[in-house]
């Protein structure tokens, strides 16, 4: 019987008119982003996540509008003399308005999965980030249902709601890197090294779940006629609604963070060609792009340059400190050249020393620059692609990536030149 | 003036004078703070605390408007219809002046004409709002809804910021300045559309484009006619 | 007669479905009660007369003046007290602000409104409870609030819709005489309650399917009584007899009989 009431709330919510946006704000935000993430699971299900960001405070918003609505309306008067426990009933209408959200944001998660699912390859759809996103979903319209019941303003209640948790989350709910402070509630983007702890996750989703059984449970009072007061009596489920938030405010606070180092695989994907390019297999669709590199690699200038045999995909080897691998952030594969550049220059030149004079460190400074520039940009076998900003401090790129258009024996005296800078700096 | 006092009463003005304050010192304080947000074009980019106060400023204006005696002031004469209009103009005179001054003052006057620019479109915003999705309850969705293109696809796939965000475009982006006064225009125009007028407009409309002045019957009435006259 | 409200071919009603369907009536000084089942399009009516809604089609004239744009509905409204069926207040006002509010929102004369408040609030019994919040009020208390807000000024036409919903037997015997003493203003009184409309209308206009079924006195009402008819009174049993009839009453002018 519930569940019809729920239905005939559903018909009837004045949310229905709200549905069509939020879906268009989930679809907006999916695919107005780079389409980098169409192919790669674990991209996909971050990418399936990234509209929770707006959709939360917009959910946060319009269940405190509702809510707040409902109390104004003197719907109270009929809840206050009904048979059915208040808390069932606040479930019903916070269920209705939780019904909107969830469905507008499983639309935007099946046509992330639909895209993607063509070309993605075996390791098929990754639930945890997709999951975080409902978690804040569902956390945010029960802060909002209970701001609304807890209010009166049908202005300020939505508006303050809605603004308050988007600012929060700006600042602190995206995953942090590194030093930074953060509840670890979304994530940008779905590197395929990490993958969400079962713990935390556990964590967060109790967080949700009692956020809104305290927004049904508690204030008898804030359902009733203001200043008449209830029934004598312990609250039982209000009580209980609160110690299940303290637990699990507790158990997030200590749960750990939510990303962790996802295990080695079995079988990475590499180039054919040496030196090889090692992959996730997630990252299938960036192979031939690999393959290109690693060709273009085998290609430098032989008695210059010494390659390593070959360059993995960060996480692959299950290294966890920085900078032993690459990262293909965003689908940018000029940022995985640059990481194969900077390893080259790294084996082709002699270890890092303080030089003895300050002119000679800025010219060795210009010529290290100024060699990965080149070879970034014949490893990817081209100038930087306008979506890329910034470079190599001091670099004019432009001049340096023309000079891969120049016959080779041009550019190896090019090379040959700053190579001798920097073997030519003498150290303290 | 007594006549602006006795409406403003209906509007909780110690609730909106506390939340106003709040606001100002959010603007003065932190609002060169600068917060990461998603953006369509991948990474994050950053949105200044300062901006979400001005949003929140132009969409308070919508509090004291309405008001509890709206049943009783849908049929009142055309003293409280100018007072209505007055304490909308006041409200927003005030808000604009203080946001004005205030970001003048502590960051520059570049600074504060990008803000009163966004201002006067969200304040033209939620007046729109409030006229086309049915009272001062819902003034907040529209202005509220803009901070999704604003802050996610106001940039291209170069990094430039589109014509028409109003957050970071300079202070002299002629586009930019063009919303702001359609975003007066609609308030203009929202605030004259009355039912009355509306409706005149309707009808005229129907007659310019032939259409007869047909007496409808009511589907599922019990008349089997209208009556004769 | 006086013409104090006319209308005539008025169609009215929201989106596609019109509530009231060709309407004419016209209004003198007194009282006439508006009868009519759920949905006949009775608070329409008042919303339309009280020029709150302009009319889909038609024409309305209050005291003369033709009420065809924002400007002359507003002037109108000087002249007319409405009560609506639902109305909200704020709480924190007391019963003397509430009224003495509508009764600026009406231009009542600034040099009267004290006087004409006052005046209001001891007609409807809440003269003692003047300086009473409103939320600290009964249902009932506060329908009386909202009648002496209608009430205030003396305005030419009053409108009252569901006036007597809350009010017990003693308050509803206490409207009837609150009725009967507006003298020189046209009262329509939009009810369900026949013994109200048979104590002090002195014509009846029964809306049913937005069209004028009946109109006349309340005993010409009860004339059309038929043997058989559901009801407790002769005046109850006339009105079934009308709704009951299939046809509209046609070309109605709502002057009395």
């Amino acid at each position: 019987m519930t569940g019809r009431i729920l239905l005939a709330e559903l018909r009837h919510s004045s949310l229905r008119w709200a549905w069509p946006v939020l879906v268009a704000i989930d679809l907006f935000a999916l695919f107005g982003r780079s389409d980098h993430w169409i192919g790669v699971w674990s991209e996909t299900g971050a990418a399936a996540q990234v509209p929770a960001f707006y959709l939360g405070p917009a959910m946060a918003a319009l269940a405190a509008w509702t809510a707040a609505r409902r109390r104004r309306e003197n719907a109270g008067g009929w809840m206050d003399a009904a048979a059915r426990p208040a808390p069932l009933m606040e479930c019903v209408h916070l269920g209705t308005t939780l019904a909107h959200g969830v469905t507008a944001y499983g639309v935007g998660v099946i046509a992330a999965v639909a895209v993607t699912l063509p070309g993605g390859g075996p390791h098929f759809f990754w639930p945890g980030y997709v999951l975080l996103g409902l978690v804040v979903i569902v956390l945010c319209t029960g802060v909002g249902h209970a701001v609304g019941r807890a209010g009166t303003s049908l202005v300020a209640a939505p508006l303050g709601t809605a603004l308050v948790l988007f600012v929060l989350f700006s600042f602190f709910g995206f995953v942090p890197q590194g030093a930074e402070w953060g509840l670890g509630l979304m994530v940008v983007s779905g590197y395929p090294d990490v993958v969400t702890a079962a713990g935390p996750m556990l964590a967060r989703s109790a967080l949700a779940l009692a956020v809104v059984l305290v927004a049904v449970a508690v204030g008898r009072g804030l359902r009733s006629t203001p200043g008449r007061p209830g029934w004598p009596g312990v609250p039982v489920a209000a009580l209980a609604a609160c110690g299940f938030l303290a637990v699990s405010v507790v158990g997030f606070a200590t749960a750990g963070p939510v990303l962790q180092q996802r295990g080695v695989p079995d079988e990475p994907l590499c180039t054919s060609h040496e030196p090889r390019v090692c992959l996730w297999p997630e990252s299938r669709k960036y192979l031939e792009e690999a393959e290109l590199m690693s060709r273009r690699v085998a290609a430098l200038p032989a008695d210059l340059f010494t390659s390593p045999a070959a360059f993995h995909e960060t996480g692959l080897r299950g290294e966890t400190t920085m900078g032993s691998g690459f990262y293909i952030r965003e689908g940018e594969m000029w940022e995985v050249a640059t990481s194969l550049a900077i390893r080259i220059q790294e084996v082709s030149t002699p270890p890092h020393c303080d030089a003895v004079t300050f002119d000679e460190d800025e010219k060795r400074w210009a010529a290290d620059m100024e060699l990965i520039s080149w070879l970034t940009a014949r490893i990817a076998g081209g100038g930087k692609p306008p979506t890329v900003n910034g470079g190599p401090p001091g670099v004019d790129e432009k001049a340096v990536h023309s000079i891969i258009t120049e016959p080779e024996e041009v550019q190896v005296a090019w090379a040959e030149e700053r190579l001798a800078t920097i073997r030519d700096t003498r150290c303290v | 003036m007594s006549d602006l006092r006795s409406r403003l009463r209906l509007c909780h003005p110690t609730g909106v004078a506390v939340g106003a304050a709040g606001m100002l010192a959010a603007l003065v304080w932190l609002g060169g703070v600068a917060m990461p947000v998603p953006v369509a074009t991948g990474g994050d980019s950053t949105v200044q605390l300062r901006m979400i106060v001005v949003l929140a400023g132009a969409i308070l204006v919508a509090v004291p408007m309405r008001s509890p005696m709206v049943d009783w002031e849908v049929g009142a004469g055309p003293l409280a219809r100018r007072v209505e209009l007055t304490l909308l103009a006041v409200l927003a005179s005030v808000g604009v002046v203080l946001v004005g001054v205030c970001e003048a003052l502590v960051r520059s006057p570049e600074s504060a004409a990008s803000l009163l620019r966004a201002q006067a479109i969200w304040l033209g915003l939620a007046v729109v709002s409030a006229r086309l999705l049915g009272g001062w309850s819902r003034a907040w969705v529209l202005p509220l809804t803009t901070l999704f293109p604003l802050t996610y696809l106001g940039w291209d796939a170069a990094g430039e910021v589109r014509w028409w965000n109003w957050l970071w475009q300079q202070h002299t982006a002629t586009g930019c300045w063009a919303l702001a006064a359609v975003g007066v225009a609609g308030a203009v125009l929202a605030l004259w559309a009355t039912p009355w007028r509306t409706r005149r407009l309707r009808g005229r409309l129907r007659r310019g484009r032939g259409a007869p002045r047909a007496v409808p019957a009511r589907p599922g009435s019990r008349t089997k006619a209208p009556a004769a006259r | 007669m006086r013409s104090v409200v006319r209308v005539s071919g008025l169609v009215q009603g929201y989106g596609r479905d019109p509530v009231i369907a060709g309407l004419d009536l016209e209004l003198g000084p007194g009282v006439t009660g508006l009868l009519g089942p759920n949905g006949a399009g009775k608070s329409t009516l008042l919303r339309t007369l009280a020029t709150v809604t302009p009319p889909l089609e038609g024409e309305v004239h209050v005291l003369g003046e033709h009420v065809r744009s924002e400007r002359t509905a507003r002037a109108a409204r000087r002249e007319i007290g409405y009560l609506p069926q639902d109305f909200g207040y704020f709480g924190s006002h007391s019963v003397h602000d509430f009224v003495r509010y509508c009764a600026w929102l009406r231009e009542v004369p600034s040099a009267r409104i004290a006087e004409a408040t006052a005046a209001a609030l001891r007609r409807v019994g809440l003269a003692e409870r003047s300086g009473a919040r409103m939320k600290t009020l009964s249902g009932g208390m506060i329908r009386r609030a909202g009648i002496a807000a209608a009430v205030v000024g003396s305005p030419a036409l009053v409108l009252l819709d569901e006036p007597t919903v809350g009010l017990d037997p003693a308050q509803r015997l206490e409207f009837r005489e609150l009725v009967r003493s507006l003298d020189g203003s046209a009262v329509v009184l939009s009810t369900h309650l026949v013994e109200d409309v048979a104590a002090v209308c002195e014509r009846v206009l029964v809306l049913d399917g937005g069209s004028v079924r009946f109109t006349g006195t309340p005993a010409a009402l009860a004339e059309r009584a038929v043997p058989g008819a559901s009801g407790d009174t002769e005046l109850e049993r006339g009105y079934m007899a009308v709704l009951g009839a299939a046809t509209p009453v046609t070309g109605t002018t709502g002057a009395p009989a």
